[in-house]
Parts: structure tokens; C-alpha cells; sequence
């Protein structure tokens, strides 16, 4: 008997990657142009598969065997209480990490249910949360550096012209990313706890991500213009490949991180080279207090549902 | 780069027996730091007064510009050169008599004057110039 | 798409030929000015009008273009007004032809307007240079300074130029007014010529 409730959930959280996180690959390049929104959209799609394919393996294994030892129930929990804060907080554009809402359900899944978690691994994961952002502002500096050293040497209009190239690539690098570690993050569990194959899950986990994204575009044309975009091609491209470089690297050590924290670690990145003095203090109070609660809240959530569930 | 080619046009005279009162008001309204000085009579020559002379003659030495005149502080004869000459030949005429402009002559009449400032000005130019055309 | 990435900036490379050949026209249009001036030439002051229409043809071109999709859209605005400051330069150009073949100058005035009309000339010139260094990843700075230099010269000879016209008699209103206009458009040529300088330093500076 399969049940459906995690399969459904996996599905729910993928369309909202889908309609929050493609602006994140796609906005720089849309919003300069370099390709149209439809083709982007497909061309996000794609890499998403290709990166889930490739790579997605090291995570799933961590989220999805690692942490703790799965079964049906810790899965269902924890994805369905998962879903449905992802898609509340996006619904109030609460600015959420999927990857720490799902660890935050798993591990208060499985204490509830009192199976054993590895501590080891859930600290990894927990560093890596709190350095990568960190790396990912260390690596724009430094591309950054490159760049002037390299890039800004050459005549202007060829600059212009290897920089759409060069944002084309890093839309694709963070496409892949959302794909390896993001869309990882989400289908570990169910697949390690073999309800369905890691193939047929791969490649319908990417179309729904591809959903979520076509459906609800409108999303992310809106974010499009903030973030990243309100840089200029130039700074933008160094925050962009920063990030992604980042995310792929901790992606090859199987540790799940957000794209969204790392970007904004690029882009503060670039701020600090182009020595821009003001740190917005209050933005990264909010951030340092999502980035606490989000885990927090769902293990709790998760807890007490279970051991609510449990006296009755 | 020939001498003619930087050359300031605009020449201003004075009288030499105006007082440096009259020299100094005329430098302000024309915004020009130097003036030729008339010759007296057939005998004498041209000559020219300059920023530096009243400065250093005249205020230095607290002495009133209105008692003064200009034919005693002018520096004669006008140092002149051709107006094809070299700009590298004018800098080295330059630094030898240690004046700050010169005079651009043809047969006794003044056709302009170069200073360090057109020299300056016009090697600049030059190089922006340089390796695209003349 | 994709191939336009690669092997394109095809339609950019069209654009940078057009503004080329817009600043070449602000160039001819100085020196066929000039050359009419010192000739006395009142016909030849009409060719000024010719380029002038050719002027407005290519800087629609080149806008059009624009906004079809050349460039990152972080640069175009700047393209664009680089352009138009362009433009308003050969427009002055050509409201000073106009200008002159109504009215008339003594040689005073005349030669101080050559002398004016030649600098224009110079400066367009260094202009030209100037977009062509863009274009090959050459320093502008010597280029934008040379510009500021002709146009304080330029500013020097007004000054004197208006001061002395005030003491000019005229026998109307209307002539008075035209060779004040003439006087005002010939010496602002020079400030647009600068201010296009400028922003080519801006565009130059905006992607490093």
C-alpha cells in the first residue's frame, strides 16, 4: 500500500520551489534580457532535472538516510507539516528555507518517535547552515577581485558581451543547485524510505518544480527586480556565481543549504569589495532570526503533533 | 607641433609711462597675465610686464602701485621666436631665460604670445591625439 | 538565441557603426560651418541643413535599435542619451547656419566665430577619437581632458566676444536678437560636445 500523504506533500513543497526559488536563477538574466521568460523557464526546468540526476544522490543519502532512520510515519509527518508551513509562509511571503523546515520536521519526527538521531550528522548540517552564507560572501569577494583584474581590463563592449554569457552560465549553475540540493532535499526522505524510485521521483519532482514555476509566474516575476536584479550585470554576475559556486561545493560534501542565504551572503559580498560602509543591520537581524525560528518551529510543531497524536 | 599652432592671439598693450596701478587693473578686467609695454619713442624698444614683476617688485616691497610706472618694471628687449619654431625648441628657450611666455614674432610685428600654460595645454592634445591623425 | 550570444552582438556592432557615423556627421557639420564662415560662403551654410536631416535619420536608427534589444538594458538609457547630447549639438550647428545666413559680421566678430567654429572642429574631432578608444579599451581620461581644455578656450573668447558686441549698435530688435542667437548657439556647441565627453566616461566607467 503506497501511501500517497508524502508523495502528495513532496509534490505540494516542489511546485513551491517552483513559484519562489526560479527567480533566483532567473531573474538576473530575465531581467536583462539575455533570454525571454518562457524559454528561461524551460531552460530552468531542464538543468533542474540534470542536477537532481547528477548530483542530488549525496544529499538525499543525508537527508533521507543519515539524520535519523526513517519510516512511513516520520515521513509522512514531517513532510505534510513541511508542505504545509512552506506553503503558508510563502502565501505571507515569509521569507522560509525549505531544507530547514524539512530537517526541522524530521528530526521532530523522529524524536517523537524516539528513533535514534544521528547527532553527527545533524551537526554537519547545522555548520554548514551557518557557513555557507559566509562562503558564499568570501567566494564573490574573491570573484570579484578576479573580475576587475581580469574582465574590466578589456574594451567596454566586449565586456558587455561575455558578461551575458557569463550570467547565462550562472543562472544555469543555480538551476542546477535548486535541482541537486533543493529538490535533494525534499525527495530524500521519500525515497530512502522506498515509497518510489529515485529516477521516477527525480524526474517528477523537476516537472513539478517546472509547475510550480509556469503556473505561478506571475511570483516570480514579481521578485524579479529585487534581490539580485536590483545589482547592475556586473556585481550581480560576481553575487550570483558566488553563491552557486558555494551551494555546488556543499552540495558535493551532501550537506543541505539554501541558495537564498547564500545569495544574500554574494551579495553582500559585493557590497563590502565595492566598500559600501552601511550593513543593513535590521535586514540581517530578520534574516538571523528566520534562520533560528524556521528549524525551530517545525521540529516543535512536528514534536508535539506526534506526541499529541501518541497520548490519544 | 609648431609655435603657431598653441599660440594665444589676444595681445594686450599699455603704455609704458601708465602707472602699474593701470597695468594691474588692466590684467584683471582681460583676465590676461601679461601686457606688452608700447616703446617711448623710435629709440626704444618693446618690452612686457608681467604678474610675476609687479608681484615681486611692487607688492612685495610694499611700495604703492599708483607711484609707480611700468617702464620700471619692464622687462625689454621681448624675447621672440619664429613662428615655426619647435615646441620642444620654445620649452628649452624657455627654461633658459627662465620666463614663463614668449613671444611669437614676424618682422617686428607681435602675432602671439605662448606661455607654459599653452604648452601645457597643447601637449596634452597632442597626445590625445596621438596615433590617430595629425 | 543562443546564437546570438555566441556569435552575435551583430546588432550591437550595427549600433556602434551608426553612432559613429552620427558623431561623423556632427563633424562635418562643424567643418563645412567653418569653411563657410571664412569663405564668406552663404550657400555652403545650407549644406549644414542636409546633414543635419541625415543626423536625425541615423539617431532614430539607433534608438529604434536600442529598444529592440542591443545592449544590457542597464546601459541603455545612457546609450541613449549620449545620442540625443549628440544630436543637440548638430542642432545647434545647424541653428547657427541659420542664424548666420541672416545676418552679417564685421571681421572682428567674424574672426573670433572662426576661430570659435575651428575649435568646435578640433574638439569634434578628439570626441571622435574619443568613442573610438571605447572601442578598443583605450584610457579616455587624456581624450576627456583635451575636450575640457578647447572648451575653456572657447569660453575665454566669449566672454571677450559678448563684451565687445554690447557695445555694437544695431539697427533693430530683430537683427540684434539674431546675431545674439547666432553668438549664444555657436558658443554652445562647445558644452554639448563636453557634456557628451562626459557621458562616455560615465558608459565606460558603468560596467567595471
Amino acid at each position: 500500500m503506497i501511501n500517497p500523504i508524502p508523495i502528495i506533500a513532496c509534490g505540494l513543497i516542489a511546485l513551491s520551489i517552483g513559484s519562489n526559488d526560479t527567480s533566483n536563477a532567473l531573474g538576473i538574466c530575465v531581467g536583462c534580457e539575455i533570454i525571454r521568460f518562457r524559454k528561461a523557464l524551460f531552460l530552468f526546468g531542464f538543468f533542474v532535472l540534470i542536477g537532481i540526476t547528477m548530483q542530488g544522490g549525496r544529499v538525499m543519502r543525508t537527508v533521507g538516510k543519515e539524520i535519523l532512520e526513517i519510516n512511513l510515519y516520520i515521513v509522512s509527518i514531517s513532510l505534510l507539516v513541511s508542505a504545509i508551513l512552506v506553503i503558508v509562509s510563502n502565501w505571507w511571503r515569509l521569507p522560509v528555507s525549505t531544507h530547514q523546515v524539512i530537517i526541522g520536521s524530521l528530526t521532530g519526527s523522529g524524536m517523537a518517535f524516539g528513533v535514534s538521531i544521528n547527532l553527527d550528522s545533524l551537526l554537519k548540517i547545522l555548520l554548514s547552515w551557518a557557513i555557507s552564507p559566509f562562503g558564499a560572501l568570501l567566494l564573490s569577494i574573491i570573484l570579484y577581485r578576479i573580475m576587475e583584474k581580469t574582465l574590466s581590463k578589456l574594451p567596454f563592449f566586449q565586456i558587455e558581451r561575455i558578461l551575458k554569457v557569463l550570467l547565462l552560465i550562472s543562472s544555469v549553475l543555480i538551476a542546477y543547485n535548486t535541482g541537486a540540493n533543493e529538490l535533494a532535499t525534499v525527495l530524500g526522505p521519500i525515497i530512502h524510505s522506498g515509497l518510489i524510485d529515485q529516477g521516477w521521483a527525480s524526474l517528477m519532482g523537476s516537472l513539478f518544480v517546472l509547475f510550480g514555476a509556469v503556473l505561478l509566474s506571475h511570483r516570480v516575476i514579481e521578485t524579479i527586480g529585487k534581490g539580485i536584479t536590483a545589482l547592475d550585470p556586473y556585481s550581480g554576475f560576481a553575487a550570483q556565481f558566488g553563491a552557486g559556486a558555494c551551494v555546488f561545493l556543499f552540495t558535493s560534501l551532501g550537506m543541505p543549504v539554501s541558495t537564498t542565504y547564500c545569495i544574500i551572503g554574494g551579495i553582500s559580498g559585493v557590497g563590502i569589495s565595492k566598500g559600501i560602509g552601511t550593513v543593513r543591520i535590521d535586514l540581517i537581524k530578520k534574516i538571523a532570526l528566520s534562520w533560528l525560528l524556521t528549524p525551530l518551529f517545525s521540529f516543535l510543531i512536528c514534536f508535539i503533533i506526534i506526541k499529541g497524536f501518541g497520548m490519544i | 607641433m609648431k609655435a603657431e599652432e598653441i599660440m594665444n592671439k589676444r595681445i594686450e598693450y599699455i603704455e609704458s609711462d601708465a602707472t602699474v596701478y593701470d597695468a594691474i587693473e588692466k590684467m584683471v578686467d582681460r583676465r590676461i597675465r601679461s601686457l606688452v609695454v608700447r616703446p617711448k619713442d623710435e629709440k626704444d624698444v618693446y618690452g612686457v610686464i608681467t604678474g610675476r614683476d609687479i608681484v615681486f617688485r611692487v607688492v612685495y616691497k610694499n611700495l604703492d602701485p599708483n607711484k609707480i610706472k611700468v617702464e620700471e618694471i619692464t622687462s625689454k628687449p621681448l624675447v621672440c621666436i619664429d613662428k615655426d619654431m619647435d615646441i620642444e625648441h620654445v620649452i628649452k628657450l624657455m627654461e633658459k631665460f627662465n620666463i614663463a611666455r614668449i613671444f611669437v614674432c614676424e618682422q617686428k610685428k607681435i602675432l602671439g604670445v605662448v606661455s607654459l600654460f599653452d604648452v601645457m595645454a597643447g601637449s596634452l592634445i597632442k597626445r590625445a591625439r596621438r596615433g590617430h591623425f595629425a | 538565441m543562443l546564437k546570438r550570444l555566441f556569435f552575435g552582438g551583430k546588432i550591437e556592432q550595427e549600433v556602434i557603426e551608426k553612432i559613429k557615423r552620427h558623431i561623423e556627421i556632427l563633424c562635418s557639420a562643424c567643418e563645412t560651418f567653418k569653411t563657410a564662415i571664412e569663405k564668406r560662403d552663404k550657400k555652403m551654410m545650407l549644406g549644414v541643413f542636409d546633414l543635419e536631416r541625415e543626423g536625425d535619420i541615423i539617431r532614430r536608427n539607433i534608438i529604434s535599435n536600442i529598444y529592440e534589444g542591443a545592449f544590457l538594458p542597464f546601459l541603455r538609457p545612457s546609450i541613449c542619451k549620449l545620442v540625443e547630447i549628440v544630436d543637440d549639438a548638430i542642432d545647434l550647428v545647424e541653428d547657427a547656419a541659420f542664424e548666420y545666413t541672416d545676418s552679417e559680421l564685421d571681421n572682428e566678430t567674424k574672426d573670433d566665430c572662426i576661430k570659435i567654429a575651428d575649435m568646435n572642429l578640433k574638439m569634434c574631432e578628439i570626441f571622435l577619437i574619443a568613442f573610438e578608444s571605447l572601442l578598443s579599451g583605450e584610457d579616455l581620461r587624456e581624450k576627456n581632458l583635451a575636450i575640457r581644455i578647447y572648451e575653456k578656450k572657447i569660453d575665454e573668447i566669449k566672454f571677450d566676444l559678448i563684451k565687445r558686441l554690447k557695445t555694437k549698435e544695431v539697427k533693430s530688435f530683430w537683427e540684434g536678437k539674431m546675431i545674439s542667437d547666432f553668438i549664444y548657439h555657436l558658443t554652445n556647441i562647445s558644452d554639448l560636445i563636453e557634456d557628451a565627453s562626459d557621458y562616455l566616461q560615465i558608459i565606460n566607467v558603468s560596467l567595471r
